[in-house]
Formats: structure tokens, C-alpha cells, sequence
């Protein structure tokens, strides 16, 4: 008798302590894997960047720089693509605001290294010297303007 | 002596269900759907894949903490073998006091996840928090983990962490958190934000089903994961590694 009630204890216990869906797929909440799949983004989705900016679209799609994506210079800008009204192009960490000049910025990713590619465009700072980058370079097009 | 044989075919009936159970779980697990590429030649170890996985996934900005971070592997002509990583590469990378002369070779790898197929997080996890889905990514119910570390320790790669109070999603504090190749956006079609921000194409995410890129890359000779030797089958395929990059 008590074997029974034993058993019956155990599986009362199971359906309050086991989560519903666990099981359902393997061993996991299966209700787990819809939560993180629909998780917000916060790096743009869609590709919205030249509905507005026509002019860059056309620098930099002919330029070196046409296989980098606006977020790698430019940041997330998801609320920005959004709602441009609002919300500013500017990115907290990954625009070049975010750095202390523009040839920091640059240098962030062509400064000279000896573990970059041989083949990457390195600079030095000796090249550079005070001068702003932009004073020679667009960076949507930068070895063509 | 009834007693006990009733007892033990109940646990023997217990244990078959299970069994059954396991091998039913263990069938349904379909091929994968994602494959990362990860093309060393062409990392220049800017960092900005280390900014944007912080930022789209709420990892707490403190410098131990990464979902993916990057190192800096040094031949010097001596011998000696230097890996750093400053703060993951998060801020790119200088080159400090090593003189061109002395260095043999040096190149970025960029580090994540491996999403191994046999994966050891997913073995010893005690209450089935992290598990690895359908489409093979692994993944931890935040929900559900106790926090008792037992996968970071279980983990080859170093590729987790215990998500701090100073973080910025509460619901996650106390847990153990780690790379999902962006589950949230790899599921919508959408790349996974390093990759998306990476200026090179050193990282490419590849949907296996219709990518053009897969035979391309599959063709590579030269192609490698990380500890082959450890069996977890890695995802993460690196191209221009050495062997002693682990």
C-alpha cells in the first residue's frame, strides 16, 4: 500500500515540479527555444540604409569599401532606420563619433599591424601626420575620390 | 521475496522507458542547419565583432565577459608561442613592445562558440538547461539554469560565463550564458550581428540548405576546428590556422 501511495506521491510531485513543455523535443523546456528565437534584434534588420542616402549609395557601391556593411563604420541604427526623425545616425561604440578623431576611426581598422593580411591597406601614422583622413580620402569611396 | 521482484521490475520497466526515451531523443536530432566560417587570413582584428555581440546580445560591457572575443597569436623566431586578447580585442588590438623583427608569423582568430555537435556543456548540464536544438545550435533556458557551473568547467573552448548582476537583462543573472550564433536572428534569416559587422568576411555564417558558399568553403584544403582530439565535433570551421591555435 505504501509502494502505491509512493508512486502516486511521485507523480503528483512530477506534474507540479516539471515544467510542461519539458520533454516535449528532448531533455528541455521545448517552450525554451521559441523565448530565444524571439528575442529582439537591436542591429538593423533590413538593408533600409539607401531609401534615404542616395548619394553615399552611389559612392560607395562603386568604392573599396562595397563588400563592408553601413553597421561595421556606422553601428546598429536599428531605431535610426526606424525612425530617422527621432533618432540620430550616431552610434555609441561603433561610429566614428565614438572614437576621439577620424583618423582614430580610420586607424581602427587600417592602422599597421604585423598580424594584419599582408594584402590589407595598412597606414601609418607618419602618412597621416596631423592631417584629417577625409581631407583626401571619402570613406564611401576611398581610393577613388 | 515477492516484494523485491515487484520492486525490481519496476525499475528495470523504469529504466527501459528511459532507455527508450534517450534513443527516441537522440534520433530526432535532424542534420544541422548552420555552419560558421571563420577565414583567419583576413581577420584584422578590429574588434568591432566583439562590440556588436555585446550590444545585441545584453553581454555586460566588464572586460571578462564575451560571447565571442578575439586573440592575437604570436610566433616568435625563438619559439616561443604569445597569445593575448586585451580586453577580447574589444577595443582592436596594438602591437606593444613586439618588434616586427623578432616575430615569425602572427594573425588574429577570432573565437565563439563551436556549437559541437557532440557537445560536453549539454552531457553534464544536471537539469537539461542547456540543450542542443533541432537545428543543432546549442542553447541555455535561462529559465531554467541553476548557475552550478557545471558546463563552463565542461567546456573545451572557454566559450562561457556566468552572466553577472551588473548585466543589463536581469532575468538572465546568475546563469550561464554563451554564444547562440544570434538564435534570434539566424531563425528570421538575418546573419549573426559579428558577422554583419565584420568588415573583411573574416566571419561568414553559412545557411546550409541552398548556400552557394558551402561547396566553396568545404572545398578548402587547410580547413580545421578547434581540439579535434577533444571529439565534440566543432561547427566553427577556421581556415588558416595552425595546429597550435586551440
Amino acid at each position: 500500500m505504501l509502494y502505491f501511495a509512493g508512486v502516486i506521491i511521485f507523480f503528483a510531485l512530477r506534474v507540479v515540479l516539471v515544467p510542461p513543455t519539458f520533454g516535449e523535443i528532448g531533455w528541455y523546456r521545448a517552450e525554451s527555444v521559441g523565448e530565444i528565437a524571439g528575442l529582439q534584434t537591436k542591429i538593423g534588420e533590413e538593408f533600409r540604409c539607401f531609401d534615404c542616402h542616395i548619394t553615399e549609395y552611389a559612392e560607395w557601391s562603386v568604392g573599396e569599401h562595397r563588400n563592408v556593411s553601413c553597421e561595421s563604420c556606422h553601428g546598429l541604427l536599428k531605431l535610426h532606420a526606424e525612425n530617422p526623425e527621432k533618432y540620430k545616425g550616431y552610434d555609441e561604440f561603433l561610429s566614428p563619433e565614438a572614437f576621439n578623431s577620424t583618423i582614430d576611426f580610420c586607424l581602427s581598422c587600417h592602422g599597421e599591424s604585423i598580424s594584419k593580411p599582408e594584402h590589407f591597406p595598412q597606414i601609418s601614422v607618419k602618412h597621416s601626420k596631423s592631417w584629417d583622413c577625409l581631407n583626401c580620402h571619402n570613406p564611401h569611396n576611398p581610393v577613388g575620390s | 521475496m515477492k516484494r523485491r521482484r515487484f520492486l525490481l521490475s519496476v525499475l528495470g520497466l523504469g529504466f527501459a522507458a528511459a532507455g527508450l526515451q534517450l534513443k527516441v531523443s537522440s534520433v530526432s536530432a535532424a542534420s544541422p542547419k548552420f555552419l560558421f566560417f571563420v577565414d583567419v587570413t583576413k581577420c584584422i582584428g578590429c574588434g568591432r565583432c566583439v562590440v556588436a555581440c555585446k550590444i545585441e546580445n545584453d553581454v555586460p560591457m566588464e572586460p571578462i565577459f564575451f560571447r565571442t572575443w578575439v586573440e592575437r597569436y604570436t610566433w616568435l623566431r625563438d619559439g616561443e608561442i604569445k597569445v593575448v586578447s586585451p580586453n577580447g580585442g574589444f577595443n582592436g588590438f596594438e602591437d606593444g613592445s613586439i618588434e616586427a623583427i623578432e616575430v615569425e608569423k602572427s594573425y588574429f582568430v577570432p573565437k565563439l562558440c563551436n556549437q559541437c555537435d557532440e557537445p560536453p556543456c549539454v552531457q553534464v548540464c544536471p537539469v537539461g538547461a542547456t540543450y542542443k536544438t533541432e537545428d543543432g545550435v546549442v542553447l541555455v533556458d535561462e529559465k531554467y539554469c541553476l548557475g552550478c557551473r557545471y558546463c563552463i568547467q565542461a567546456c573545451p573552448y572557454g566559450a562561457r560565463y556566468i552572466y553577472p548582476s551588473s548585466g543589463p537583462r536581469k532575468s538572465r543573472v546568475g546563469t550561464a550564458d554563451k554564444c547562440t550564433w544570434c538564435y534570434h536572428r539566424i531563425t528570421k534569416g538575418l546573419e549573426p550581428a559579428c558577422v554583419k559587422v565584420c568588415p573583411t568576411g573574416a566571419r561568414q555564417f553559412v545557411f546550409v540548405s541552398g548556400d552557394q558558399r558551402l561547396r566553396r568553403i568545404k572545398g578548402l584544403k587547410g580547413l580545421k576546428t578547434l581540439k579535434p582530439e577533444m571529439g565534440t565535433k566543432p561547427k566553427v570551421l577556421y581556415f588558416g590556422i595552425d595546429s597550435e591555435v586551440r
